[in-house]
C-alpha cells in the first residue's frame, strides 16, 4: 500500500486533526500550568529574599552599620571561593554608592524590587569545562540612613521548574502527536484495505464478473454492514442482469425464428414469382424488408451486449496499427468505385489494449459512414497515433458537408438519424455501436468540424 | 455425403432436409437432443448439423460429449444467438463452423461443403495452383502463365482463401469471416468490390477467367472452361 495514498485517506486527516488538537491543547494546558507554577514560586521567592533582608535589618536596628556589614561580610563568605551562583546573595553599599560588603559586584544604588545576572555555575554541575551558566538574581534593596541593603535569591529553581515542565510537556506532546498519527495511518490503512478491496471488485463486476461479491476484511462494525448491503445491492443487480438477459436471448430466438422463416419464404416465392412481374418486385422489396428488420434487431443485440461488458474477458494487447492498415487497404477500393479520395496516417506500433474484432467493427463503421455520408470527390483521413499520454488515438476526418453543431450530440444515440438521410439505408445504429464499443474500451467518441466536414474521434 | 442434422423446429428442419436431398446428400434428421447424441455416436456421418438450442441434451453439450468420446466428425452449429460469445463457445467446444439464423440455405450448403471435404489434415502446402495460377507461399508471390502478378496483402489473402477452396463456391460471408474477421454485415459492398479488384488482376489481362461469381451465392475458383 503507498504510503502518500495511506497520507491522503480521510482517517489519517482525521488523526492528523485530532494531533493538532491535542497539541494545542497541550500548550494551553502547559501554559497556564507554568504560568501559575512561575507565578508562585515567584512569589515565595520574594517573601525570601524580604526575610533575609528583614533578618539584616534587625541587624542593623541591634548592631548599627558595623554590625550590619559584619554580618553581610560574614554571609557572603559562605560562597566565597565558590562558583556556584545559585542561592543567596547580598550587597551593601553607602550613601556614595560604593561596596562596603557583599558577594555581588557594586549597583547602582536603588529602592525596592530589581534583578541582576550573573554569570557562573548555575546547575550545580562541578565539572571545570562546564560552560558557564546565566542566572538571574531577584533583588530587593532597602534604603538605610548610611547606605544600601541590597539581598537576593537566585532564579534557578524557578528556572529549572520551567525546563522540566518545558521539556515534560514538549515529549508529551510529541509522543501524543505520534501515537496520534500512528493511529491515523493505522485506521488509514484498515480503512484503505476496505476501500481497495472494494474497488478491485467493483472493477471486476463492471468488467464481466457480476458474481463477484466483497470480501469481509474486517474493517469494523460500520464498514462491515456497509458491505453486506453492497453486497446484497450487487445480489440484486445480478438477479436483474440475469433476467435482462434472459429475456433479450428469449426474444431473440422468439422473433428471429419466425422472421427467418419468413424471410425464406419469402425468397422462395421470389424465385417462384415470374420474372418482371409486379408480385415479383414486391417480393424482393418484402425480403429487403425483412432483412433490414432482422439486421437492426441484430445490431441492437450487438449494442446490448458490448454495454453488459462481458466482452472484455477477451482483451488483448491489439496492434491497432496493423489492424488499421488492413482495414484502410480494403476500404480504399471501396472509396475509389465513390470517387473518394482514401488518405492514411498510421503510426506503426499503435496498440490497443481490447477485443479485436471490436476494434475492427468500430474502424469499419467510421469509414463506412466517411463513405456513404461525406458524398463524391471527398477526401477522406483515417489517422491512428498515440496522444499526449501514449494512449492510441483514432481519427476519421471527411471534407463533406458534416454534421450540425446542434445534431452532433443527437447522432451517437440509437436510432437517430439526420433528416437528409433518413433516405439512405442504415439501421440508425451506427455510431450508437461505435460509441459503445469506445466505452467498453473505457474511450469516448467526440464529433467536431473539420470545416468543412466532419472529425470522428476516438480517445 | 452422409449429414446428420440435429433441429427441433420441424419447418426448418424440413426445409433443409428437402434441400440438402435435392443436392444429392443422405440426410438423417432428430429433433431430441439425447437422440442425437446416440445417431452421430453410432452413424458415420461427414457433417454434423447442430442447433444450439434443443430439447434434452443442448448442442453445445452435445458436441463436447462427442469431442471426449474421439468423434472427430466435423460439427457445423446452427444458432439464433448471434452474440461473440457464444460462436466462441461454440468453436472452442469443438465446433469447426459456425452459422446464425436467419441463413440462406445456399450459405449453409456451401459452408458443409466445405467442411466435408476438408482434408483431414492439410499437409504443408508451399505452393497453390488453379490451372495456369499458381501461388507460392514461401516467396508470397502470385503468376499465372509465369507473369508474375503483384497483389496487395489483402488481395494475396484473399486468393489464398480462394485457392484453399478451389472448386467449391465460398460464399460472401464465408469470405467476411475468414478474410477479414467481419463478424458482422458490412453496409458497403466491400467483398464485391475487394473481389472484382483481385478479379482484375488475375482474370482480366488473360485469356479465360478462373474467379466465377455464382450468382446469389459467392464465387468459386476452377480451372474449368
Amino acid at each position: 500500500m503507498q504510503l502518500n495514498r495511506v497520507l491522503r485517506g480521510q482517517p489519517f486527516r482525521i488523526g492528523l486533526r485530532y494531533a493538532a488538537l491535542f497539541a494545542v491543547s497541550m500548550v494551553l494546558v502547559g501554559g497556564v500550568t507554568l504560568w501559575r507554577l512561575t507565578g508562585n514560586m515567584e512569589a515565595d521567592l520574594r517573601t525570601s529574599v524580604m526575610e533575609e533582608s528583614d533578618t539584616l535589618q534587625a541587624v542593623y536596628r541591634q548592631e548599627g552599620w558595623d554590625g550590619l556589614t559584619d554580618e553581610v561580610a560574614i554571609e557572603s563568605s559562605l560562597s566565597a571561593g565558590s562558583d556556584d551562583v545559585r542561592g543567596t546573595h547580598y550587597l551593601l553599599l553607602d550613601r556614595r554608592g560604593e561596596k562596603v560588603a557583599g558577594d555581588l559586584s557594586a549597583l547602582r544604588p536603588f529602592s525596592g524590587w530589581g534583578s541582576t545576572t550573573l554569570i557562573g555555575n548555575g546547575d550545580g554541575d562541578p565539572d571545570p569545562d562546564d560552560d558557564p551558566d546565566v542566572v538571574s538574581v531577584v533583588l530587593h534593596s532597602t534604603e538605610l540612613s548610611q547606605g544600601w541593603l541590597i539581598t537576593g535569591i537566585s532564579r534557578h529553581g524557578i528556572d529549572d521548574m520551567q525546563e522540566t515542565v518545558l521539556s515534560a510537556g514538549l515529549w508529551g506532546a510529541g509522543a501524543g502527536v505520534l501515537l496520534a498519527l500512528l493511529g491515523g495511518v493505522l485506521m488509514s490503512r484498515t480503512s484503505l484495505r476496505w476501500v481497495d478491496a472494494v474497488n478491485q471488485t467493483m472493477d471486476e463486476i463492471m468488467g464481466s464478473n457480476l458474481s463477484r461479491r466483497l470480501p469481509n476484511v474486517g474493517a469494523g462494525k460500520d464498514l462491515d454492514e456497509l458491505t453486506r448491503n453492497i453486497n446484497r445491492m450487487l445480489d440484486r443487480i445480478e438477479e436483474l442482469m440475469v433476467g435482462l438477459r434472459q429475456v433479450t436471448n428469449d426474444i431473440a430466438h422468439d422473433m428471429r425464428t419466425p422472421l427467418s422463416r419468413l424471410k425464406q419464404t419469402l425468397e422462395q416465392a421470389v424465385t417462384q414469382a415470374e420474372d418482371g412481374s409486379e408480385s415479383r418486385s414486391l417480393l424482393v422489396k418484402s425480403v429487403m424488408e425483412t432483412r433490414s428488420i432482422l439486421e437492426t434487431f441484430d445490431a441492437l443485440l450487438r449494442i446490448a451486449e458490448i454495454e453488459a461488458g462481458a466482452r472484455r474477458i477477451s482483451f488483448a494487447d491489439v496492434d491497432l496499427a496493423a489492424l488499421a492498415e488492413e482495414i484502410a487497404e480494403t476500404y480504399r477500393p471501396v472509396a475509389e468505385d465513390h470517387d473518394q479520395h482514401f488518405q492514411t496516417e498510421i503510426e506503426p506500433g499503435t496498440t490497443l489494449y481490447g477485443d479485436r474484432d471490436l476494434l475492427g467493427q468500430m474502424l469499419v463503421n467510421l469509414i463506412e459512414n466517411a463513405i456513404q455520408y461525406s458524398g463524391t470527390g471527398s477526401t477522406m483521413h483515417l489517422t491512428v497515433s498515440r496522444g499526449d499520454n501514449g494512449a492510441a488515438e483514432i481519427a476519421v476526418l471527411d471534407n463533406g458537408p458534416g454534421i450540425p453543431a446542434a445534431e452532433r450530440a443527437r447522432v451517437v444515440e440509437r436510432f437517430y438519424r439526420l433528416e437528409k438521410s433518413r433516405t439512405t439505408p442504415g439501421s440508425g445504429l451506427g455510431l450508437a455501436l461505435v460509441k459503445a464499443i469506445a466505452a467498453l474500451h473505457h474511450r469516448r467518441l467526440v464529433l467536431a468540424d473539420n470545416h468543412p466536414g466532419l472529425i470522428a474521434r476516438i480517445l | 455425403m452422409n449429414l446428420l442434422l440435429i433441429e427441433d423446429d420441424a419447418e426448418t428442419a424440413s426445409y433443409l432436409v428437402r434441400g440438402f436431398q435435392e443436392l444429392g446428400h443422405v440426410v438423417d434428421r432428430c429433433a431430441d437432443g439425447r437422440e442425437g447424441l446416440l445417431m452421430a455416436g453410432a452413424g458415420q456421418y461427414d457433417v454434423l448439423i447442430v442447433d444450439r438450442r434443443l430439447p434434452g441434451v443442448d448442442g453445445l453439450q452435445i458436441v463436447k460429449t462427442l469431442r471426449g468420446a474421439g468423434v472427430a466428425t466435423p460439427v457445423l452449429f446452427l444458432t439464433t444467438m448471434t452474440a461473440i460469445d457464444d460462436r466462441v463457445e461454440g468453436l472452442a467446444a469443438g465446433g469447426d463452423d459456425y452459422l446464425v439464423k436467419p441463413f440462406s440455405f445456399e450459405e449453409l450448403a456451401a459452408r458443409v461443403n466445405a467442411l466435408g471435404r476438408r482434408p483431414p489434415l492439410p499437409p504443408q502446402e508451399t505452393a497453390l495452383r488453379v490451372g495456369p495460377l499458381e501461388m507460392d507461399l514461401v516467396t508470397r508471390t502470385v503468376s499465372r502463365d509465369g507473369v508474375k502478378i503483384e497483389l496487395q496483402p489483402v488481395e494475396f489473402r484473399l486468393l489464398e482463401y480462394l485457392l484453399r477452396n478451389r472448386g467449391r463456391v465460398v460464399t460472401r460471408t464465408m469470405l467476411m469471416e475468414r478474410v477479414w474477421s467481419f463478424q458482422f454485415e458490412p453496409r458497403t459492398s466491400v467483398v464485391e468490390t475487394n473481389v472484382s479488384r483481385l478479379r482484375a488482376k488475375i482474370d482480366k489481362p488473360f485469356d479465360h477467367p478462373l474467379l466465377r461469381t455464382v450468382r446469389g451465392v459467392g464465387y468459386v475458383i476452377d480451372a474449368t472452361e
